[in-house]
């Protein structure tokens, strides 16, 4: 009986099993590169808007607080978007005639809001209460970044689980007297770790948060 | 929608599966889109829009439940609810606590009552003859029929609505039949108490509707009636009979219900006589 497989086959197989393996390995380094990298994540990327609205001329030069505009930040489950109408307590006086704003005075107008992309949201496998971070005394910037050094608004934080993560499973050094969340310039109090350095341990005492219980998988996913 | 059409569509549908499509075909098409759902997992998110409010209500928090005293509609009758939105959109009701007739409680129907709200095939917009068209348009064509139907005295004009029991509604429909008198206004109730109607008028010579007192009975007689059953007043129904059979328990009064049944309906244990033989004696 003649030989089925010639002299090179079993090098060939052993060629092909090798090539698989390492396709397999670079796909997964692509693909995990990817997940990570600002493309997938967003991070640094401006969106699209309506108005080119400046988070670093309101807040940063002119020091509007945050909780002016997101009204529900403290009370609700999500911090909104301030109505047509608040941006037009200032904007019918200041900048009246701007060519910038006429999005905005159309949409006070025709009654029709105005469409924002969203920089700022969760997959809707996620529950997310916006209120409760607050009062415990997750400041602003901790999720939103420098805001007041964005002229455009962009992701400052990759809002992936291992992000979230990291806070639920050591909550204590990220707690901030919830009176001053808005602040957006902590350097001082990271400066001296030992005058602050036991706040966030005392906190998470006084408020009973429990790590064990901030990463069970009910807590976001219910 | 036209005549044309519908009979268009209705042989489209009576023919069955399109030509050329065999079932090899067909589970091949499947399996690809079965592997591409599962590829969407893997893209990043999609855009999305924030529309927020022009101008806000009072106290509106994002996200934040609120709750809302209205009614909701039950073969015409008005069902006390609160209404549970988040963000402007309603997701629960519920019997209104402080409503005399309900005392909190609802039925099933009104709690799916909700789901209409939700329905795809909830229209949008008014139509003309299958197609939204806008509301200006029907303003036009309900101005030229109005003046048309002046001359006519309403000749041709027909009305078909639901059950209705709002006052207001009411006032309105009799305002219009006393301007044309020759419209015909049409009900469309096909589940609703229709044999009651007509017994009533022919009892008390004008259309009544029943408010029975459980809770003042000591004897019910139901002859196959389901009056536990579903229906516009079954909370308060149920509730005056829970109330009464309460008393008894509780020793005060005499309270028998009996009925002579032959379909099986809801039948509380304890205290109900039936009559032998079911159908047959009744």
């Amino acid at each position: 009986m003649a030989q089925i497989f010639t002299a090179s086959a079993d090098t060939r197989l052993r060629a092909a099993a090798l090539l698989g393996v390492v396709a397999l390995v670079m796909a997964l380094v692509v693909l995990g590169g990817y997940a990570d990298s600002s493309y997938a994540t967003l991070v640094g990327w401006v969106e699209h808007q309506p108005v080119p609205f400046s988070h670093q001329h309101h807040v940063g030069e002119l020091g509007i607080d945050c909780r002016y505009c997101h009204a529900a930040a403290e009370t609700g489950a999500h911090a909104g978007l301030p109505s047509t109408f608040t941006c037009m307590t200032c904007h019918s006086q200041v900048w009246t005639g701007a060519p910038m704003l006429a999005p905005v005075r159309a949409s006070l107008a025709s009654g029709k809001p105005l469409e924002w992309q969203r920089v700022a949201r969760l997959p809707d496998y996620v529950y997310f209460d916006h209120s409760i971070h607050l009062s415990r005394g997750v400041p602003c910037v901790t999720c939103h970044g420098r805001v007041d050094r964005m002229p455009l608004m962009s992701r400052a934080q990759p809002f992936q689980m291992q992000w979230c993560l990291d806070c639920h499973r050591n909550p204590a050094p990220h707690l901030r007297p919830p009176a001053e969340i808005t602040r957006m310039d902590w350097s001082n109090w990271d400066e001296e770790p030992g005058i602050h350095a036991v706040y966030g341990e005392l906190m998470t005492k006084v408020y009973g948060i429990e790590p064990a219980k901030l990463t069970q998988c009910n807590i976001c996913h219910r | 929608m036209t005549a044309d059409r519908q009979r268009e569509r209705w042989e489209r549908a009576a023919a069955g599966r399109p030509e050329g499509v065999d079932r090899r075909t067909l589970l091949k098409a499947m399996a690809a889109s079965l592997a591409l759902a599962g590829l969407s997992g893997c893209g990043a998110q999609a855009d999305e829009k924030a529309l927020p409010y022009v101008r806000e209500p009072e106290g509106f928090a994002d996200g934040a439940v609120r709750w809302y005293a209205t009614a909701a509609l039950f073969e015409g009758y008005a069902q006390p609810v609160l209404g549970k939105t988040v963000s402007g959109r309603p997701i629960k009701l519920e019997g209104n606590p402080d409503h005399p007739v309900c005392g909190g409680a609802t039925d099933a129907f009104t709690q799916a009552a909700l789901l209409g709200l939700y329905d795809p095939a909830r229209s949008q917009a008014p139509r003309r003859e299958g197609r939204p068209v806008a509301w200006s348009l029907f303003e036009r064509f309900a101005d030229d029929l109005a003046v048309r139907l002046d001359q006519e005295k309403g000749r041709g004009l027909r009305l078909l609505t639901g059950p209705l029991s709002s006052p207001t509604m009411l006032a309105q429909i009799a305002a219009m039949m006393r301007r044309w008198p020759q419209a015909r206004w049409h009900v469309s109730d096909p589940a609703g108490p229709a044999e009651w109607r007509r017994a009533s008028r022919q009892l008390f010579g004008r259309v009544l509707d029943r408010q029975p007192a459980f809770d003042a009975a000591e004897v019910v007689v139901s002859f196959d009636g389901d009056f536990l059953g579903p229906g516009p007043r079954q909370t308060p129904n149920a509730r005056k009979f829970a109330e009464a059979r309460r008393r008894r328990q509780a020793g005060k009064g005499f309270w028998r219900p009996s009925r002579c049944r032959r379909r099986p309906a809801l039948r509380p244990t304890g205290g109900w006589w039936q009559a032998p033989g079911g159908s047959a004696v009744c």
